[in-house]
């Protein structure tokens, strides 16, 4: 492996070293040097001093007060315009760009409001609407559904150590959940897979259905999650369809798995064709397929595992292979002891 | 003598933006996004690419050109309010050239600016004829850039990971609409937010497209461990190869403690005399709501971490440009020397990935330090060479074989961007007109033109609505509002779409409406979302 601590202990250190190319000309010539600042605006012209507040700081304050000042005593620019501007009703533009390329927090930081936080702290005057479209079409789209009807439960990875869940259940679904429990309470059953097949069950998560979402932390790096919804009692518990998705969250760290494999894949070949090939009875060597087939093994949920979805919104239609005190129906089964 | 070079830099740049056109305003804000990114942007880098091209220097770059941008880059209505915009910016360098006569400070920045949007917007109309696409298209003609493509509507595919038609169309909706737009198959592509799951390769194979990037841990975390690290791409399981970016080199541009663009010379961004002037002046340059916006013309440079900051001198940010660029160079010579001896023989390759919205809009000298990069590159050293990935694959067939975990270059490194409590309650939406999508082209085998003209038009909806950019917007804070309008207007005209063709009563005039409206894609084919 790349002792890549030594490189970057002797790369680290360098500091900017001379262009070894020579500068071209500026565009359009060279500008001058800075010199020294000296007020920009002529008598009667716009002042090059900030004149907006920004969010915070120093040059805020002051921009701030040159701001009032202004609103205080128009100019004789200003005379006769309606428009003044107004306190910010939105986040810069700018914003989207600042957050994207420099990140988050340069948003959350910068000198004037670029989040909508930033903008609720700054504003002192209620929200400006933007214009309707003019002539536009009303297309009376109303809003999203609350719930879609469907009985689903689905898992989506965060990161290696979170699952996130939402659910759906037609209300006859809950209904019929209930029914007849005595002070019944809802509990997420968390299981992740084992080495030789199966499922364990690693959390039970007692939550509020109403929730409608759930983010399960703490859950361990690279194995396979599914969760199911059970309605439980002191003497009963039930399971609500559909039990989850399985979902693999991703391992973290170098791998344990040594295995140095090379494979040629000219660019002259088409992948599709050689994907064909190196399924068994193609002409790949047997020790080349057999990596790949483990390399797929690795993946778990590769493309294909999952079949189709168009047969229904999250998890599979049955619980898989029958974890245990999990019912193989979804209205049957006595409680785990 | 020739020395072989001991390694390669591969710099890509990823352009992309949010697919952004309302012709129901005359003006619209986030339309603002696309303008900007023209000016400061890619026009920058073209005129960059092609002066260099000209002068025959042997740069190879690959970039990202995302559907949704080549889209707007090429249609008829963005462009012409483009052309309307420059020619507005235009006329205010010329009102503050004549505001600042008589002022040696200033006049002279307020001329750069007069010069610089004049040069752009020669450019523009004289040299690339308003087609931007057509420009890129050229340099990769040309053999100097290697144009990529990126999921159909930069969809983040782990979430959908459970609906493998709909991550697959966003692989195939994207490599046609390359296709038509550039003439021939993308070779690799960017996977929006660089977001791999085990699987997803597949639809990459299935389209023949050989690469695509990680960030860093999705190689060194890949299973096997990968031999070279990120120095060399691993074949996943179906063929395409991942590049992991490289994240010494990444930090040198990236870093806001030790990046370049941080740099006191360089042109402070937040410095825009459409804040800084009097309101009167700029008025007819703002939003129309009238608050105010950055216009383009800055006049300060970074100076230090304080509020004072300094008039900008554009000779001595270029200056420091050059320098970063030998500087950059210099520690990729000392890098790839230092990995060449210890690979046994194999080549290193240092895989440099940036927003190229970095360079010009937020890192105003970024256009010229690649100017000087490529240049410096060629003529200055024999340690390296620029090489795209496609290029590397080329000249280096054999890899190693593994797979990468689940990963993005998002903060966190995985989905925790796309997915929190800000965001989370797309997915329930999303899944659900994804799981509807599916179900449509598996009944609608053959449709009556007007049912395929809406199963087409629900195809675009959904791929709108699942946009990375809009989770993104809502996780970060920023245009909260309008991410949130965005997702949920394609979601329910999905929606009423999908309820109309159950219904058997398509209403056209409405359907005619959208199509004019979200008229992204006009080649797509609902069929793509047919499951095998």
């Amino acid at each position: 492996m790349v002792d890549r601590k030594k490189k970057t202990a002797r790369t680290a250190g360098k500091k900017t070293a001379a262009p070894r190319a020579k500068p071209r000309k500026a565009a359009g010539g060279a500008a001058p040097r800075a010199r020294k600042a000296v007020a920009p605006a002529r008598k009667g012209k716009a002042a090059a001093a900030p004149a907006r507040p920004p969010a915070a700081g120093a040059a805020g304050a002051r921009a701030g007060a040159a701001e009032a000042e202004r609103a205080r005593k128009p100019g004789p620019r200003a005379r006769g315009l309606a428009a003044r501007p107004r306190p910010s009703d939105e986040p810069d533009p700018e914003s989207y760009f600042v957050a994207r390329v420099r990140g988050e927090e340069a948003a959350r930081e910068a000198p004037r409001p670029m989040t909508e936080a930033a903008v609720e702290a700054a504003r002192g005057a209620p929200r400006a609407e933007r214009p309707e479209p003019r002539g536009a079409w009303d297309e009376q789209l109303g809003d999203l559904p609350w719930s879609y009807g469907d009985d689903a439960l689905v898992a989506l990875p965060r990161d290696p150590r979170t699952l996130y869940l939402y659910w759906d259940h037609a209300a006859e679904t809950l209904r019929r959940g209930w029914e007849g429990l005595q002070g019944g309470r809802s509990e997420l059953w968390i299981f992740a897979d084992l080495p030789g097949g199966g499922w364990e069950r690693v959390r039970v998560v007692g939550f509020a259905l109403e929730s409608r979402g759930w983010y399960v932390h703490d859950l361990d790096p690279g194995r396979v999650y599914r969760a199911e919804i059970h309605l439980v009692d002191r003497d009963q518990d039930r399971l609500l369809p559909r039990p989850s998705n399985a979902v693999m969250l991703p391992p973290t760290g170098p791998s344990p798995v040594v295995d140095d494999r090379f494979a040629r894949i000219l660019w002259s070949e088409h992948l599709a064709r050689w994907l064909a090939q190196w399924r068994a009875g193609g002409p790949f060597a047997e020790d080349l397929r057999a990596q790949l087939a483990r390399l797929s093994d690795w993946s778990r949920f590769g493309a294909g595992t999952w079949g189709g979805s168009a047969g229904g919104m999250g998890g599979r239609p049955s619980s898989p292979s029958g974890p245990p005190g999990s019912p193989s129906s979804p209205w049957g089964g006595a409680r785990e002891p | 003598m020739n020395r072989e070079p001991l390694g390669y830099l591969s710099l890509h740049l990823h352009a992309h933006l949010p697919f952004v056109r309302h012709p129901e305003f005359e003006e619209f804000l986030e339309e603002d996004w696309l303008y900007e990114a023209i000016t400061e942007t890619y026009l920058p880098l073209l005129r960059v690419f092609d002066r260099a091209a000209d002068e025959g220097i042997p740069f190879r770059l690959s970039l990202t050109m995302s559907p949704p941008l080549v889209a707007m880059l090429r249609d008829d209505l963005l462009v012409q309010r483009y052309a309307r915009r420059l020619d507005r910016l235009c006329e205010l360098a010329d009102r503050e050239t004549h505001r600042t006569r008589g002022d040696p400070t200033f006049h002279p920045l307020a001329q750069h600016y007069q010069r610089e949007f004049g040069e752009l917007r020669a450019l523009f109309h004289d040299r690339y004829r308003r087609d931007l696409v057509a420009a890129f298209r050229r340099l990769e003609e040309a053999g100097r850039l290697e144009l990529t493509t990126c999921g159909a509507t930069h969809g983040f595919l782990p979430l959908m990971q459970m609906f493998p038609e709909a991550a697959r169309a966003q692989v195939a909706v994207a490599v046609a609409h390359h296709r038509r737009h550039f003439g021939r198959d993308p070779a690799g592509i960017w996977l929006p937010e660089c977001g791999y799951y085990p699987g997803v390769d597949q639809y990459l194979a299935e389209q023949n497209i050989r690469f695509f990037f990680v960030d860093t841990h999705g190689i060194t975390d890949a299973t096997p461990r990968p031999r070279y690290g990120v120095y060399a791409p691993i074949y996943t399981p179906t063929g395409p190869a991942a590049f992991g970016r490289d994240a010494e080199s990444s930090m040198q541009v990236w870093s806001a403690e030790h990046g370049y663009p941080g740099d006191p010379d360089y042109r402070e961004f937040y410095r825009d005399i459409g804040w800084d002037l009097d309101y009167e002046y700029v008025r007819d340059h703002v939003q129309p709501t009238g608050q105010r916006k950055n216009v383009g013309i800055k006049y300060f440079r970074i100076t230090g971490k304080g509020a004072h900051k300094e008039p900008y001198d554009p000779a001595r940010a270029r200056e420091r440009a050059a320098q970063h660029a030998g500087n950059f160079m210099y520690n990729r010579e000392k890098q790839i020397e230092h990995l060449a001896s210890r690979m046994g023989g194999v080549r290193p390759i240092v895989v440099a990935p940036y927003d190229a919205e970095l360079y010009g809009h937020w890192w105003y000298e970024g256009p010229t330090f690649i100017d000087f990069l490529i240049r410096k590159v060629a003529y200055d050293q024999k340690v390296f060479r620029l090489a795209t990935p496609g290029e590397y694959l080329r000249e280096n067939p054999e890899q190693q074989l593994a797979t990468p975990p689940m990963s993005s270059w998002g903060a966190g490194g995985y989905a925790g961007v796309w997915l929190d409590g800000s965001n989370d309650w797309i997915y329930r939406h999303l899944h659900k007109a994804a799981e509807r999508m599916i179900a449509l082209a598996r009944d609608y085998r053959e449709p009556a033109p007007l049912e395929r003209r809406a199963l087409d038009q629900a195809a675009r909806e959904l791929l709108l609505a699942q946009s990375s950019d809009w989770a993104f917007i809502m996780k970060t804070g920023t245009m909260v509002e309008y991410a949130i309008r965005r997702t949920k207007e394609h979601l329910l005209r999905f929606t009423r779409l999908h309820d109309q063709l159950r219904a058997g009563r398509i209403d056209e005039g409405w359907l005619s409406h959208v199509e004019g409206k979200d008229n992204i894609f006009p080649e797509i084919d609902f069929a793509v979302y047919r499951p095998a």
